[in-house]
């Protein structure tokens, strides 16, 4: 579960540095890779591929990493405490 | 540790006389543009915003928020970006206990319910005058037709009008076991309902719409309605009406147009 009190947020702005800090960056097709096994993409909570264009956040649990939409969104009320 | 001491510690760091107490104070963090690296906003009495620019950041200020990094992620916080964050923060507030999503929660599977649950947050957009373009193709991209069908009936009222009574009728009569079978019909096959598409021509309309007729004739479906939102949808629809106006085993006892969305019920004689 998440408090809904520990929620960092950020803007469109901040993207690409925040992903930096993660220790993630962004491969030659778009994909968000870990920054040092670049052939390693991260993964959502489906198991999919992420595009740093889809990125929307991440949440515990081994890195989930939330798509930029608005059913990946809203899934995440059911973890909210 | 707490998210809120690791605010603090951030906070601490990087601004170490701020004069704020850990204590009976609460803290969050964000990563936004400003005119400063880091700035502290009270945004109520004992609550402090911490936002930082990183594009303001230093090499080291990069560092030293890469070594905090981990302990955010462990305390069980979630990153999110401002504007889904808007959608969530709304979703909870104002519609996640809508009667509607807490009524079928469980008695349908849990695709549909996300696509109700979308549906929902979609029709509240719609209502406000917000454009919801993007989340309906979303929705589409998701759960395809059946969620499509599934936003048109939530927004036209099926699920308060129809499927619910439906479902409390079949509970009455212990046959609620009949319930997902005549709902899949009824979302996917769509009996009584038809929705005009702003991709459909009137033409191919006019032909939907007399197939469906056909249809409901053979299985004795005397009823039609038909939704249209938008000025090109409800020309289409009127359209339509022109086409029956000589149909003697057509009638529209009611047609109601307002806010710029049509329906019209057809009998079927």
């Amino acid at each position: 579960m998440i408090n809904k009190e520990n929620i960092v947020r950020f803007d469109e702005h901040s993207k690409e540095k925040l992903l930096s800090i993660m220790n993630k960056s962004i491969d030659s097709e778009g994909f968000i890779v870990e920054k040092l096994k670049t052939t390693q993409k991260v993964l959502t909570k489906d198991g999919g591929e992420i595009k740093f264009t889809e990125f929307a956040g991440v949440r515990r649990g081994s890195e989930i990493f939330i798509k930029n939409d608005i059913n990946s969104v809203l899934e995440l009320a059911d973890l909210i405490e | 540790m707490t998210f809120g001491s690791i605010c603090k510690n951030i906070l601490d760091f990087f601004l170490p006389s701020n004069g704020i107490t850990l204590e009976n104070n609460t803290f969050d963090l964000s990563f936004f543009s400003g005119n400063k690296f880091l700035e502290v906003k009270q945004e109520v009495n004992n609550h402090y915003n911490i936002h930082i620019d990183l594009d303001k950041a230093t090499p080291e200020q990069i560092k030293k928020i890469t070594e905090f990094y981990p302990q955010i992620r462990d305390e069980d916080a979630l990153i999110l970006q401002e504007n889904n964050y808007t959608d969530l923060k709304k979703y909870l507030e104002e519609l996640k206990n809508v009667p509607i999503l807490k009524y079928f929660k469980g008695k349908i599977n849990d695709q549909d319910y996300n696509a109700l649950r979308t549906s929902v947050f979609i029709q509240n957009k719609f209502n406000l005058g917000d454009d919801v373009s993007l989340y309906l193709e979303q929705l589409y991209r998701e759960f395809g037709v059946r969620g499509r069908n599934i936003c048109n009936l939530y927004g036209e009222g099926y699920f308060e009008s129809f499927i619910q009574p439906f479902y409390v009728l079949l509970e009455a009569d212990s046959r609620k076991d009949e319930f997902l079978k005549q709902f899949d019909q009824f979302v996917m096959e769509q009996p009584i309902t038809y929705f005009v598409s702003q991709h459909r021509t009137k033409e191919q309309i006019s032909q939907d719409l007399f197939g469906k007729i056909e249809k409901n004739k053979k299985y004795g479906i005397k009823k039609l309605n038909i939704h249209g939102i938008g000025e090109s949808n409800i020309k289409k629809i009127k359209s339509f009406i022109k086409e029956i106006e000589t149909r003697t085993d057509l009638k529209i006892p009611s047609s109601i147009e307002k806010d710029g969305r049509i329906s019209l019920c057809l009998e079927i004689i």
